[in-house]
C-alpha cells in the first residue's frame, strides 16, 4: 500500500472516530445494557470458579498435563499386570514343590488320596 | 473480579466502533445491536479469564464470525422465504428478488444510518463503506479502525498476510473512488 492509500485511509477513519459520538443515545443505552449484563456473567462465572476452587485447578491441571497423567496410568497399568503375573508364577511354583514333595515321600501318594492318611497319623501319634 | 472491571473497560471503550462495523455490514441496526450483544455475552462466557491483552484479538475474531452466521441465517432465511413464496403465489423468483430489493431499499430509507446527522463527508464515507464487499471492508476496518497489524488482520479473518494486504488496498482504491463518484 503507497503512502496516498495509508493516508485516505487514515483520513476516512479520522471521520469515522468523529462520527462515534454522534451514534443515538438509545443505541448507547442499549449498548450500556449489553455491556453491563457481559459483565455480571463474567462477575458470575469469576465467583462460581472460586466456589469450585481446588478441584477445578485439579481438573485443569490433569488437563494442562494429560499426556504425562496418561503415561502415569500406563505405568501403573503395566505394573500392576507385572505383580499379578509374578504372583502367578509363585502360585505355579508353589505347587510344583508340593508334589515334587509328595513324590519323594516316604509315604506313597494313595495314602494322601484314598481317606487313610488321617487314620495312620491318628494311630502313630497314639 | 478483577478481570470482569477490564472486560467493562475494554467494551466500553470498543462498543460504539464494535456496532458501527455491524452496522456497516448488515445494513440493519436492530441486527447490529443483537450482533454486538452476542458478541460480549461470548467473550464474557468464554475468554473473560483470558488476559485483558488478549481481549481486542478475541472480541474481533468473535464480532467477525457473528456477523457470518448472521449471513448464513440470513441467506438460508432468504432461501426459504423465496421457495415459500413460489410455492403459495406462483410467482418467479425474479419477481421475488424486485420485492425483496425493494425492502431492503425501504428498509435503508427508514434506517437511522440514512437519517443520521453527520457531516456531508461521514455519511458519503459510510455510504461507500456499506457499498464495499464484506471481506474489504472486514480488512479495512480492522486494519485501521481497529489499528491491528497485518498478521493479527489475518489473523482475525482467518486468511493470510498477502491476502490481507490485497483486501485493504482494494478497499482503499474502491473507496477513494465511491467518495470521488459521490461528491461529483
Amino acid at each position: 500500500m503507497n503512502k496516498t492509500d495509508d493516508v485516505m485511509a487514515r483520513k476516512v477513519i479520522a471521520e469515522l472516530d468523529a462520527g462515534l459520538d454522534k451514534v443515538r443515545p438509545e443505541i448507547l443505552q442499549q449498548l450500556h445494557v449489553a455491556r453491563e449484563r457481559a459483565c455480571a456473567h463474567a462477575r458470575r462465572k469469576s465467583h462460581a470458579h472460586v466456589g469450585m476452587g481446588h478441584s477445578m485447578a485439579l481438573v485443569d491441571k490433569l488437563r494442562q498435563h494429560r499426556v504425562a497423567v496418561l503415561g502415569v496410568v500406563l505405568m501403573m497399568l503395566l505394573f500392576g499386570s507385572l505383580v499379578m503375573w509374578q504372583s502367578t508364577m509363585d502360585e505355579e511354583d508353589d505347587t510344583a514343590s508340593v508334589d515334587t514333595e509328595l513324590l519323594t515321600g516316604d509315604l506313597p501318594v494313595n495314602a494322601y488320596l484314598d481317606g487313610h492318611l488321617s487314620k495312620w497319623v491318628s494311630n502313630a501319634s497314639e | 473480579m478483577e478481570n470482569s472491571h477490564a472486560l467493562g473497560r475494554f467494551l466500553a471503550e470498543v462498543e460504539r466502533r464494535a456496532y458501527r462495523q455491524a452496522a456497516f455490514a448488515v445494513h440493519d441496526d436492530q441486527a447490529a445491536l443483537d450482533i454486538v450483544q452476542d458478541a460480549m455475552m461470548k467473550l464474557a462466557e468464554k475468554y473473560s479469564n483470558q488476559p485483558p491483552a488478549e481481549f481486542p484479538m478475541l472480541f474481533q475474531r468473535i464480532l467477525q464470525n457473528t456477523i457470518r452466521d448472521y449471513y448464513r441465517r440470513q441467506k438460508v432465511r432468504n432461501y426459504w422465504v423465496k421457495a415459500l413464496s413460489f410455492i403459495t403465489s406462483g410467482r418467479s423468483a425474479e419477481d421475488d428478488d424486485e420485492v425483496l430489493e425493494y425492502d431492503q431499499a425501504a428498509d435503508e430509507k427508514d434506517s437511522p444510518l440514512s437519517t443520521l446527522e453527520t457531516g456531508k463527508n461521514l455519511a458519503h464515507i459510510e455510504a461507500a463503506l456499506e457499498k464495499l464487499p464484506a471481506r474489504q471492508r472486514e480488512a479495512f476496518l480492522l486494519r485501521y479502525w481497529e489499528d491491528m497489524d497485518i498478521a493479527e488482520t489475518a489473523q482475525v479473518m482467518g486468511c493470510s498476510e498477502g491476502s490481507v494486504k490485497t483486501h485493504c488496498s482494494r478497499a482503499t482504491h474502491a473507496l477513494a473512488a465511491l467518495l470521488k463518484d459521490m461528491k461529483e
